[in-house]
């Protein structure tokens, strides 16, 4: 596993975590505000027939694009922690933490 | 100054203070067996990875959730509805801990199977049946919280078969409902009981739980314990660790897409002054103790059938909470073919009973 590998698994935490973090902010604090309350499905589907489960499901069906991209960051990351991509001690043995890249700076 | 010295600074920062190198050195030295039944090693993880979505989700659904008669539902319902993916957050919620108990139902199982309760491992047993205790707790309590129809009416049920428990059923019946019958003083109870009690001991379980796993490290199936030595191993960390890691992340992406493609529905309000409508059934985990008391006549010689069948399932938990003390032959490090089948017994029953009762239903 060379550096720029690693490097990308590091990115992929951050994105990963980043998508976490996205989804839980708005959830706990978007509707602090009166004025910025969101109305998430109730206006994208104003249809009033449709039943409270009828809604969700039409509001999740829309986020499969979404989906697809987690589904590709995490079996990502799942498959470079498997890898070992991420073994701290051995970038340590490497002494990657004192500046030093683990095969003298080349590629 | 460099990135990486700041690294190397904040690392050694944190060694002075934390002493982690020690825990490190620990876990490095730690093995974990390698034969063909390892795969069963994850069974842990998988519940850990579901009890910490669940705790996250929680304290987000929590920020909403209001527990009141009056207002569960519409709360329940704005979290669904105007709250900016907080259908997902709720589902995420729900599919996590239906796919906890379902997992906790196997790694039950297979360390069942794999006798991992012998000695010296007795506690370590005891704690995760406790600890399955509260899983199931957890689906109990919190399955009344969103105040629909097919809620309240399953905990109107299932508090009234927990009525019928030889000797203590009446004073049980009234500590979950709070009263005579299910209202807003069950719900403060259920909703205190998901949020406080259940959570706080089951944290305690799993600490003592994971305590005990370091101490004793993981157990090998009977066959083998006698080449143990001779097995190959890897390191606990980071081999496995990071192999647990990537098994969780599969996890994470199973249980947001079933959220996304299938999200948990919340149905109609409560009316508790409809009379219970028919095919009204509990969450599926509890079909196999619901369909079984169902099944029992009314009457058993001069005996209540239904506080029989209560009487069998208490002392079927009982079983296998001390089957550490019963199973003699497994404690001398031997196998035990009768508790083999006795388990394959009890695994077809809760198989065959739930299977029962959902196509009863269809």
């Amino acid at each position: 596993m060379n550096l720029k590998q690693r490097y990308f698994v590091a990115c992929l935490v951050v994105i990963w975590f980043g998508t976490i973090w996205g989804c839980l902010v708005p959830c706990l604090f978007a509707q602090n505000s009166e004025e910025e309350k969101p109305a998430v499905i109730s206006e994208a589907a104003p249809n009033p027939d449709l039943t409270i489960d009828e809604l969700q499901r039409a509001e999740a069906l829309k986020h499969i694009p979404e989906l697809i991209v987690f589904l590709a960051l995490t079996l990502t990351l799942a498959f470079f922690l498997r890898s070992k991509a991420c073994d701290f001690e051995k970038l340590r043995e490497e002494r990657f933490f004192q500046g030093e890249t683990p095969n003298g700076g080349k590629s | 100054m460099t990135g990486s010295n700041v690294l190397q600074k904040l690392y050694q920062w944190c060694e002075e203070r934390i002493k982690w190198q020690g825990l490190l050195e620990f876990m490095k030295n730690k093995k974990v067996p390698v034969h063909n039944h390892s795969v069963w090693y994850y069974g842990g993880n998988i519940l850990i990875t579901f009890f910490l979505i669940q705790v996250v989700t929680g304290i987000a659904l929590l920020f909403y959730y209001q527990p009141t008669p009056e207002t569960a539902y519409e709360s329940v319902r704005a979290i669904i509805l105007e709250t900016r993916f907080g259908w997902l957050i709720r589902s995420l919620h729900s599919w996590s801990a239906s796919l906890m108990v379902a997992t906790a139902f196997v790694h039950l199982f297979s360390t069942f199977f794999l006798k991992a309760y012998r000695n010296p491992r007795e506690l370590t047993w005891m704690s995760g049946m406790l600890m399955f205790f509260a899983i199931l707790g957890f689906g109990f309590s919190g399955y009344l919280l969103p105040w629909n129809e097919l809620s309240y009416f399953a905990t109107k049920v299932g508090t009234g078969i927990a009525g019928q428990t030889p000797f203590v059923g009446t004073y049980l019946k009234f500590f979950l409902r709070g009263g005579e019958e299910v209202g807003a003083a069950t719900l403060s109870r259920f909703f205190a009981f998901h949020v406080c009690v259940l959570p706080m001991g089951l944290a305690a379980l799993l600490a003592i739980h994971l305590i005990l796993i370091q101490v004793h490290g993981l157990s090998v199936p009977v066959s083998l314990e006698e080449k143990k030595d001779k097995l190959k191993s890897v390191a606990f960390f980071p081999d496995f660790v990071l192999r647990e890691c990537a098994v969780s992340c599969l996890m994470i992406a199973v249980v947001v897409s079933l959220s996304v493609l299938f999200p948990w529905e919340l149905g109609k309000k409560a009316d508790p002054f409809l009379a219970t409508p028919s095919g009204i059934q509990p969450e599926w985990y509890f079909l196999f103790m619901f369909q079984a008391l169902q099944m029992i006549p009314a009457k058993l010689g001069f005996l209540e059938g239904e506080k029989v069948g209560i009487l069998f399932f208490i002392l079927g938990f009982a079983f296998m909470l001390f089957v550490p003390a019963i199973d003699r032959q497994a404690e001398k490090g031997k196998k035990s073919p009768l508790f083999t089948w006795l388990g394959v017994l009890i695994g077809m029953f809760v198989v065959g009973m739930t299977l029962m009762s959902m196509i009863a239903n269809r």
